[in-house]
């Protein structure tokens, strides 16, 4: 089968998906105790003022009206507003979202390149020493949480080695520079600064490496048994005997079918960087999406949180589906299956 | 019963003999590797701590409401052997009184998914490709769709801030990892001959999902059991660390870090130990769980 039917297939499942999504992100706005009209405007407020908000956020229709014109409302990007910032979700949203996208984008690329590096090597020199430290580490990085990573990295390579700055996105007295994309890194590469640039990169290094490794060890630990199982299979025994040469052999013949299993880990891992952010960003006190969600979660700010939770799950089933594309173009079997569900 | 015994050539056919034989087999093949046997220390070690907590921590009164200005931000010594917090409360205690409703979570979050879900994922199963699979699996899917841990922070933020809240939080991010488990599992079971066979025989469905098809889960369904304790704690760590779990006075080790990342360069220990806790409690669960996995999976001996 070809891979464009496969991928409409995949875009339907997905909207149904974000549909679910949607009324689960209802669900959990609907289960606050105590009313929204209220908490808005305050203990202090008169009745009537309560009761006219009220009309206004629709809450005395039915509870499938009020999903209807809440639904509407969001396809058209209009969040509500923010009961602890007074502005709009959208535009919170649109300030803090860019510096965790960096800082995951960042990490996402230390998992790929180190992740599938240490793997293939390790299962390259199977059994020797360097891949029995791999194995050992990749251990220890699977089952120590990001944020406890965060607070050793902090510990030895910000108090005790001084080697990099271990708070917020800049250093104070730094100008950011003019928002283009609102990462710092990107921004200032475009005006060609590369100053600033360095500065918010060496701020990145800390907590994206405490997010990173958790994921990173997991994905050099199933590449390398992938590699392992995929080296032992006749057709890798008879192309050697061939004479097929060995770069040819594990670049191109070992590698695609073994970076499938690590691929489709790596992209769920990826994801829920997003979630482990949380802590790692309040360690750090980096001042991003998730920061911004830790507080309006203490204060029971409705919108932001739905906001956060919906763009967080765009994020993921996007990401899903790029996972599911790449595996499908790796492996045809998969595409062979009903819009790639089991 | 009693006299369908009596009449059995040899005691291999008594089913308490079979469990304990075979249970003899699953310890040999265990206590093979010595990490699974450390998990196994580990885990014991911790149940051990958490059940007897009054009685080993050297300071009991301080898991609660306890202040000592006089010994506030003590480094670790002999006196506390991790050192003491801001107000002077001893943070070995703490870390294993918050044990207690570390476990206390895992077995409730846990129990609860694992019934929900092994239901929902027998049944959508046994009954894959008609209505009753689409619609339990298209839900499934909706759950899994967003990380679990982003899943448990917003329910938690909406509900009051206290640990039982924490679970059902956790717990309704967690089930449907169960249900797709069981699902893919009994999906592929059903098609076995002995599934066939006591169709055949006209046994009952509620015969056939759990006393056919359920056992057969049961190794992997343990597995990730095992594996599960450690990241629901961890899950857990991580709502309380925000400020959605266990409210203080009571410890918690996500709220134990939370404030000790605050004290950072001076004073460590309080934030260290907390973190370090977690990582030996993720380690052993983990170690043990993938001793049971190598136990239990049939193929080599």
């Amino acid at each position: 089968m070809r891979l464009g039917p496969f991928i409409l297939r995949r875009l339907a499942l997905s909207i149904f998906v974000l549909f679910g999504l949607s009324i689960l992100i209802f669900i959990i706005a609907r289960i606050v105790p105590g009313d929204p009209a209220r908490l808005t405007l305050g203990p202090r407020a008169p009745v009537y003022v309560v009761e006219r908000l009220r009309q206004q956020m629709h809450l005395d229709k039915p509870l499938h009206q009020q999903y209807g014109l809440w639904l509407w409302e969001v396809a058209h990007g209009n969040l509500g507003d923010s009961l602890l910032t007074r502005r709009p979700v959208k535009q919170d949203i649109k300030e803090f979202f860019p510096a965790t996208l960096e800082l995951v984008g960042i990490t996402a690329i230390f998992i790929i390149v180190a992740g599938i590096s240490l793997g293939v090597t390790s299962a390259r020199y199977a059994n020797t020493w360097f891949d029995n430290v791999v194995r050992l580490f990749s251990y220890l990085g699977i089952v120590t949480p990001a944020f406890a990573w965060a607070v050793i990295l902090m510990l030895l390579f910000g108090f005790v080695w001084h080697l990099f700055p271990t708070y917020g996105r800049l250093t104070e007295g730094v100008i950011p520079p003019p928002t283009i994309t609102g990462m710092y890194t990107v921004d200032s590469l475009l005006n060609g600064r590369l100053d600033i640039f360095w500065d918010a990169f060496m701020h990145l290094i800390l907590p994206a490496t405490a997010l990173a490794l958790p994921p990173m060890s997991q994905a050099a630990r199933i590449t390398r048994s992938s590699m392992a199982d995929n080296q032992n299979k006749d057709c890798m025994s008879s192309m050697i005997a061939y004479g097929v040469p060995d770069k040819v052999v594990t670049g191109k013949y070992l590698l695609k079918p073994s970076l499938i299993s690590p691929i489709t880990v790596m992209g769920m891992d990826i994801a829920a960087t997003f979630g482990y952010a949380f802590m790692v960003e309040k360690i750090f006190g980096f001042p991003g999406l998730a920061r911004y969600g830790i507080q309006v979660m203490l204060n029971k700010d409705v919108n932001a949180i739905s906001g956060v939770v919906l763009v967080l799950g765009v994020v993921f089933i996007t990401l899903n589906i790029v996972v599911d594309i790449i595996v499908a173009y790796l492996d045809p079997r998969i595409r062979l299956l009903k819009g790639g569900i089991r | 019963m009693m006299t369908e015994k009596m009449f059995t050539p040899d005691a291999i056919e008594d089913p308490w003999v079979r469990t304990l034989d075979s249970l003899k087999k699953t310890w040999y093949k265990f206590s093979r590797n010595w990490l699974s046997v450390l998990g196994l220390v580990m885990v014991f070690t911790i149940i051990f701590l958490a059940v007897f907590a009054p009685y080993v921590t050297p300071y009991p009164q301080h898991a609660g409401k306890f202040v000592d200005f006089k010994n506030k931000n003590q480094p670790p010594s002999w006196q506390h052997l991790m050192g003491t917090d801001t107000i002077g409360r001893d943070i070995l205690s703490r870390i294993i009184f918050s044990f207690r409703n570390a476990l206390l979570m895992a077995i409730v979050v846990l129990s609860v998914s694992v019934s929900l879900g092994t239901l929902t994922g027998l049944t959508a199963g046994y009954y894959s490709g008609t209505r009753v699979d689409i619609v339990i699996m298209r839900v499934t899917d909706v759950f899994i769709s967003i990380p679990p841990i982003i899943l448990a922070l917003s329910i938690a933020a909406v509900l009051k801030p206290t640990l039982m809240n924490a679970m059902i939080a956790v717990t309704i991010s967690w089930w449907p990892w169960y249900t797709r488990m069981t699902y893919s599992l009994a999906s592929s079971i059903k098609n076995e001959y002995y599934v066939q066979a006591a169709e055949l025989t006209g046994a009952s469905k509620i015969y056939i999902l759990f006393s056919e098809i359920l056992p057969n889960c049961s190794s992997s369904l343990f597995t990730k059991m095992a594996l599960d304790v450690g990241w629901v704690t961890l899950v857990g760590a991580a709502l309380s660390f925000v400020g959605l779990g266990e409210q203080p006075p009571k410890p918690a080790l996500g709220t134990m870090i939370a404030e000790g990342v605050e004290r950072m360069p001076g004073q460590w220990w309080i934030a260290l130990f907390p973190a370090l806790a977690i990582m030996f409690l993720v380690l052993g669960f983990n170690l043990f769980g993938d001793g049971i996995r190598d136990a239990l999976s049939p193929e080599e001996a």
